[in-house]
């Protein structure tokens, strides 16, 4: 009797705790159900390309939002590296000095984001919202609104080959996962970032260099916004300044939709490589259930609202 | 006349206890329609449980409230006010953009018709209500200024003309004098007489015990959560009131010998000013000293701590550490150069909430547990286990998170994560405010073992008999500046209270 009711609590504490996750995947299930073309091996195996542009913002994000803050700006800043990458390219022919370009953009964007925030004491909120148009609007200007085409056809096959039948993006993906894994868990920045998140003022107090962790979380995001940029770049082997819009809100649906504490200090990367999978997930579902573009969107920015209310009122209570 | 109708709030057997500490016990206390009611004690002695509960904040345990004839058992603090008790508290609750006029009647602005139909403030009537009543008050404001551009004490003036603005059936005044000066206390010492012929009584709370003989008719005093006794002014003095304040006559509790194996200096501070009115002062904290600082609210004390990690912008005119010069920008400057800071709000500021206890320990310690900044699990636990060992923390593994022990338990928690440091010299405020007794022995039995082994202690504190047992030296402030240092051997509870509230010493 008493482990049936202490399984019935649980239960009831776990339906409670994750119900808007258990409403979202029961709308993949739906959907899968509907098209069961969506969990074919082909389709899941698509999936999971498609999963490392998100997958890979998803875990800057991570980082920032488990350090207290957030990051607006990754969809622009992934769309002005793209550019600035790809300009280098082309001057120089050089795809290596090109990545290098890209990434440095990402990370510069970070930086300038990280000590605004650090060092002028303003909302993440209002930093990141200017870099977003900043950004956005940079990579508009530079080529006047169009793509950069004539890119090296190198990139395009580095993107598309695999390695032991395992993509190469998704290897890119994997070892960043790993390395930024280890980087959060096992480090010492890693409980460092926890620790500001968790309670700003006690680090200060205790003695740790909060504005420089604030500003390394903001060039963790900025780096990998970059380089998710440089996938879109490299995929559809042209700079697009139009690519990766709205990559922050879907990327913010999945390090919520995990389970991250928007308050920081509470998370980890784990959970939010299935929030990725879920969103992705829902994605491919409504494409195969031919749902408008525009009405996917206003579904993902949904669940991202539900999930961040319910997690704000529980810890209200 | 008869007596009971006199009888206008009536509090019978109220108790009200927290986790771990009793913070009311059967406490009894009656104003009178016609008298200003004071109400003393120390930090710690029930006076602010007290007033949430007659405010709404908090539920009493047990025991009743008769309000003007009528069971009182407010539910919020807006209750209480419809039920007429106004609260005058001791922060200042103003919105600085708006005017002088608007923050007073806020809860009623004047209204009338545009063109007869839309609704608009009456802003003519809202200036000469504003004006009537400061003008009344004697307070030379004016009404269309923003609260914004007022000094703290104008800001204090402004809040207590609110308050007065409402027809209350009864006043609690909770430290409101605490910030003024003479000539402004004296107004609001006049106003409270002029309610009281009018039979609107106050509860009058303050730690300025000229004051409270001043202005009260009767005079309740809180110990430990006990009622004391209540008093008539008039079969009272201040040095009695202060006895029974601090539960001890004249009688000296040292019996421990003061440590006298420090010589060396550990730190010293030139010129320190506190606000920019007060008079700069120096002083030292030796090796092996415990030197505790303390005053009312308007001593600036409190700033002290934070002051010398920079946390609070105060002037400094040079701090020598070991006898070098240093320069603390921040508070991690504070803590490269081996001070420890365990500050007063334990819950905001000292423990970081998502973590276990462990890892409170260790987040001062990162550089020790880790090897090129990779964590060793090993050595975090075993750092951990040591002080949990070592300072009894109660907790049921080093893994537990730490919002799950109490209060006592945190804070040797925080200790541990200098102690395990090699901190040298620690700065605290309010070492053991809100633990239970128990937990407070041990605390201080831990800061005087620091102590024994060399270590330097500046701390703040407002409890008598905390700084009576844990100091070598009291530094006692007043407006900022410092009035007298005393040593162990020369300190007694009613001397601090009655140098700290400034009344002269026969």
């Amino acid at each position: 009797m008493i482990t049936i009711k202490y399984f019935n609590h649980m239960m009831i504490t776990f339906i409670k705790k994750y119900v808007i996750q258990i409403i979202v995947l029961s709308g993949v299930i739906i959907l899968a159900i509907h098209d069961p073309r969506l969990l074919t091996i082909n389709n899941i195996f698509i999936s999971i390309i498609q999963s490392t542009v998100l997958g890979i913002a998803s875990i800057g994000m991570t980082f920032v939002v488990i350090a207290g803050g957030f990051d607006l700006s990754i969809g622009s800043v992934a769309a002005l590296s793209s550019m600035f990458a790809s300009l280098i390219m082309i001057a120089t022919e050089s795809i290596l000095l090109g990545i290098f370009g890209g990434l440095a953009v990402g990370i510069c964007a970070g930086l300038i984001n990280g000590f605004l925030v650090a060092f002028a004491r303003m909302s993440p909120f209002i930093v990141t919202l200017g870099m977003l148009v900043i950004a956005r609007a940079t990579a508009l200007a530079v080529t006047d609104g169009r793509p950069i085409v004539g890119l090296p056809i190198l990139i395009n096959k580095l993107a598309n080959s695999s390695y032991f039948g395992i993509p190469n993006l998704v290897l890119l993906f994997i070892i960043i996962f790993i390395l930024a894994h280890i980087l959060l868990t096992y480090t010492k920045l890693g409980i460092q970032i926890y620790a500001i998140g968790s309670n700003k003022k006690a680090c200060e107090l205790a003695g740790l260099n909060i504005k420089l962790i604030t500003i390394i979380t903001f060039c963790i995001s900025g780096f990998t916004a970059s380089v998710a940029g440089l996938i879109v770049t490299a995929r559809l082997c042209s700079g697009q300044p139009t690519s990766n819009t709205y990559l922050e809100l879907y990327a913010m649906a999945a390090v919520v939709l995990g389970g991250n504490s928007l308050l920081g200090g509470r998370g980890n990367l784990i959970i939010t490589l299935f929030g990725v999978f879920v969103i992705i997930f829902l994605q491919r579902g409504m494409n195969l259930a031919n749902i408008n573009l525009y009405f996917q969107q206003v579904v993902l920015g949904l669940v991202l609202i539900i999930t961040a209310s319910s997690e704000l009122l529980r810890s209200n209570n | 006349m008869d007596f009971f109708e006199n009888n206008f709030l009536d509090i019978k057997n109220i108790s009200k206890s927290y986790v771990s500490i009793n913070a009311l016990n059967n406490v009894s206390l009656n104003i009178y329609k016609n008298e200003i009611h004071g109400l003393v004690g120390e930090n710690g002695a029930g006076k602010s449980t007290l007033i949430k509960i007659l405010t709404g904040l908090e539920i009493p345990d047990d025991g009743s409230i008769i309000f003007n004839g009528e069971k009182y058992q407010p539910t919020s603090p807006l209750d209480a006010q419809r039920k007429g008790i106004a609260f005058i508290h001791q922060d200042i609750h103003l919105m600085p953009d708006l005017s002088v006029a608007e923050n007073i009647f806020m809860h009623d602005l004047p209204h009338k018709k545009f063109i007869g139909l839309i609704p608009v403030i009456d802003r003519h009537k809202l200036h000469n209500n504003a004006i009537g009543l400061l003008s009344a008050l004697d307070i030379q404001i004016e009404p269309h200024i923003l609260i914004r551009n007022l000094t703290a004490p104008e800001k204090r003036l402004i809040e207590i003309a609110k308050a007065l603005s409402v027809n209350a059936k009864l006043f609690i005044m909770d430290e409101v004098t605490a910030l003024l000066e003479h000539k402004e206390a004296n107004i609001l010492i006049s106003q409270l007489e002029i309610l009281r012929n009018k039979n609107v009584p106050t509860l009058f709370v303050s730690h300025k015990l000229d004051e409270i003989m001043k202005i009260s008719d009767r005079i309740t005093i809180l110990r430990d959560g006990f009622k004391v006794d209540c008093v008539e002014k008039a079969h009272i003095n201040e040095s009695h009131l202060v006895n029974m304040i601090t539960g001890k006559t004249t009688e000296s509790n040292f019996t421990q010998p003061m440590r006298c194996n420090y010589n060396k200096i550990k730190v010293k501070i030139n010129n320190l000013k506190l606000s920019s009115k007060s008079v700069p002062f120096s002083f030292i904290v030796r090796k092996g000293e415990i030197v505790s600082v303390t005053g009312l609210l308007s001593s600036y004390a409190s700033k002290i701590v934070r002051a010398l990690v920079c946390a609070d912008s105060c002037e400094i005119e040079s701090i020598q550490l070991d006898g070098k010069p240093i320069h603390i920008h921040s508070p991690q400057a504070a803590v490269k150069f081996g001070i420890g800071i365990v500050p007063e709000d334990r819950k905001y500021e000292g423990i970081i909430p998502d973590f276990s206890v462990k890892w409170n320990i260790a987040i001062a310690n990162l550089d020790k547990i880790c090897n090129f900044g990779i964590i060793n699990r090993k050595k975090v636990n075993n750092l951990a286990s040591i002080y949990i060992d070592k300072f009894r923390i109660r907790t049921p593994s080093v893994d537990t998170n730490i919002v799950h022990l109490s209060g006592g338990n945190q804070q040797k928690v925080l200790l541990a994560r200098w102690f395990a440091k090699g901190t040298e010299f620690m700065l605290l405020q309010e070492p053991t405010h809100g633990i239970d007794v128990g937990a407070k022995i041990e605390v201080h039995a831990l800061l005087k073992k620091f102590a024994e082994t060399g270590g330097a202690i500046l701390f703040y504190s407002t409890e008598l008999k905390e700084l009576c047992l844990l100091s070598d030296r009291v530094m006692i402030l007043r407006h900022g500046c410092l009035v007298v240092d005393l040593l162990r051997s020369e300190c007694s509870e009613e001397k601090i209270l009655s140098r700290a509230a400034g009344v002269i010493n026969k």
